[in-house]
């Protein structure tokens, strides 16, 4: 009988020790699961860089530097040149880039200075996230049945064109699409101005407007701007609503009423109907242009901000 | 600094006023794009709108039932996909705040995330499209799930950093091996962040349309293979929307109320989950 259990009990240590074998090995195995998912995700990365460049070397062999600054897009003739698309996209980014600033700074600073709590600022918090939330497929078909009719009335009565689509019509739709992220970072920016800073301001007498100009802005100045970069960024790389309001030429626009061409819109117009290698791959170049550029911006932004919030 | 108090005060006043005037013109847009959807989307509407395969042009009639399915087909696989990568990449970074390989993942996690959604259509095209010789809902799903890892990830992280260490200590100062303190202490602990980080990810790839123009491509018919080409509700929109068919475009309003209200779903619960979570903490 003691035998027995002194039998007993050695199988049950050794499933015992067998357990934190297996815990030690499973152990192993989950952190080095862990590193090889973070490593994958960096490799990711790089692949896409790869892919990119290795996609659009024909292009970049082919034409060179003369790809950057060729006037005429002319697939059936064989002629790439992207100076249209980059113009359309700088025009488009930085007209949207304009019009949205005062009303994102103007909400960094209502929901960060004047009236950081309450309902209405909640109502009006609510309302940038969901800005942010509805997808740009919508925006660019609101867009081109509610925005394309108006433009096109103040075309008339301007006396020009009246295309209704173009670089202004998407600029606008940009406009509002780019909001939420410059507000949003402003805020919390604001937000983080040292109260005695702006007591003391208070305290040698000045106004609400004076600490505003003089205490918060200049405290606040790089991570406002980097809240302009990330919108710029998301404002370069945006698609659908561009794509569906600007009207997909590729001559070079002559004013901001025109109908042109970003690089993001050709390449959705364009990257299924490419027959040629060339054709093709002058198109990814155009990704990997947008993709480099946004990558820089994005970069940048976020080091400032992290600077600032050490 | 010699002016005239009450010039100061009124500038100041008058500043106010600019500010919240500006403020309050930024809700008029969205108000407008939310009414005009309504208002369109509602009408078109109704049982055999969510059941019906869209009719050839010159029909009248006819819904969407093939991209419905789809989209969640497509949101489904890309979330399977990118749901445990995007939490072992965010227990890694929460794990590992200061090393070299934290630092460059981090890195690339921003870089994907400021990634244009065209882009990420291009790679996939190449990597999946391309070898397979077929546009399918596959390549789509794999497609937004890249787009939906950097959310993922980040906020995996940022919730698992909040939570104090000493719960981690606790679980292996009893002997716990690590793997079981991770998955069943700390991150059941952290799990309403993750959840809704998770939610708030499904809700923003919800309604792109880039990412799937050259992998999931569309497809009139309805499909459940995952190999095939299948439609989702934003290439419905975005191919309706810019037909010269009023039947269609008929077809693509009620397709975005549906969308839309989706993605306000999700994005409600994400609300209520966060806000829950907060007072717990």
């Amino acid at each position: 009988m003691g035998n027995f259990l002194i039998i007993r009990m050695e199988i049950w240590k050794n499933i015992k020790i067998k357990r934190s074998f297996r815990h030690i090995r499973m152990e192993k195995i989950f952190r080095s699961s862990l590193v090889l998912i973070a490593l994958s995700l960096l490799v990711l990365v790089f692949a896409f860089m790869l892919t990119l460049i290795i996609q659009s070397l024909p292009s970049i062999k082919t034409l060179g530097f003369g790809f950057l600054y060729g006037k005429t897009w002319d697939p059936v003739a064989n002629i790439y040149g992207t100076y249209p698309f980059l113009l359309g996209t700088l025009l488009t980014s930085f007209l949207a880039l304009l019009i949205s600033i005062p009303f994102s700074f103007s909400i960094a600073i209502f929901l960060g200075e004047y009236y950081p709590r309450g309902w209405f600022s909640e109502f009006l918090k609510n309302a940038i996230e969901l800005i942010a939330a509805i997808p740009s497929v919508i925006y660019g078909f609101w867009g081109l049945f509610v925005l394309v009719p108006i433009v096109r009335s103040i075309e008339i009565k301007m006396g020009i064109t009246p295309y209704g689509i173009g670089i202004f019509t998407s600029s606008v739709i940009l406009a509002i699409m780019i909001i939420p992220y410059a507000a949003s970072l402003g805020r919390e920016m604001i937000r983080m101005v040292p109260a005695d800073l702006k007591e003391a301001a208070y305290s040698l007498g000045a106004t609400r407007w004076e600490v505003i100009r003089m205490v918060i802005i200049p405290y606040s100045k790089s991570g406002l701007f980097a809240g302009i970069l990330l919108s710029l960024g998301r404002a370069l790389g945006e698609t659908m609503a561009v794509t569906m309001v600007i009207g997909n030429t590729s001559i070079i626009p002559q004013s901001i009423f025109d109908p042109g061409n970003t690089m993001a819109s050709v390449i959705a117009n364009e990257f299924t109907e490419a027959a040629s290698t060339l054709y093709l791959s002058s198109l990814i170049e155009l990704g990997l242009i947008l993709f480099l550029v946004t990558v820089v911006i994005n970069i940048i932004g976020k080091k400032v901000i992290s600077r600032f919030t050490q | 600094m010699a002016q005239n108090i009450k010039y100061r005060l009124g500038k100041s006043r008058a500043f106010k006023g600019v500010i919240i005037t500006f403020s309050m013109l930024c809700t008029i847009p969205l108000m407008l794009i939310l009414f005009y959807i309504f208002r369109e989307g509602i009408t078109k509407i109704n049982w055999d709108f969510l059941t019906n395969l869209p009719k050839p042009v010159g029909e009248t009639g006819g819904g969407i039932l093939n991209a419905l399915v789809g989209s969640l087909l497509i949101v489904f696989y890309a979330a399977l996909i990118a749901i445990p990568f995007g939490i072992m990449g965010g227990i890694y970074l929460s794990e590992n705040k200061k090393n070299w390989l934290g630092y460059w993942v981090r890195l690339s996690v921003d870089v994907l995330q400021g990634t244009p959604s065209i882009v990420v259509g291009i790679v996939i095209y190449f990597w999946i499209v391309k070898p397979l010789g077929t546009f399918s809902a596959l390549s789509g799903s794999i497609a937004l799930a890249v787009m939906m890892l950097p959310i993922i990830v980040r906020s995996t992280e940022e919730t698992l950093k909040l939570l104090p260490s000493s719960l981690k200590e606790a679980g292996l100062a009893l002997g716990l091996p690590y793997h079981k303190v991770m998955l069943r202490i700390v991150l059941p602990c952290g799990f309403s962040g993750v959840l809704s980080g998770i939610i708030l990810a499904v809700a923003r790839i919800a309604g792109e349309t880039a990412p799937l123009l050259f992998t999931a491509f569309g497809n009139p018919y309805f499909t459940t293979d995952a190999s095939k080409p299948m439609q989702s509700l934003p290439l419905l929109i975005f191919n309706y929307a810019t037909s010269p068919y009023d039947e269609w475009h008929d077809l693509a309003w009620g397709a975005a109320l549906i969308l839309l209200l989706w993605i306000l779903l999700l994005n409600i619960i994400t609300k209520i989950i966060t806000r829950r979570w907060k007072i717990q903490f």
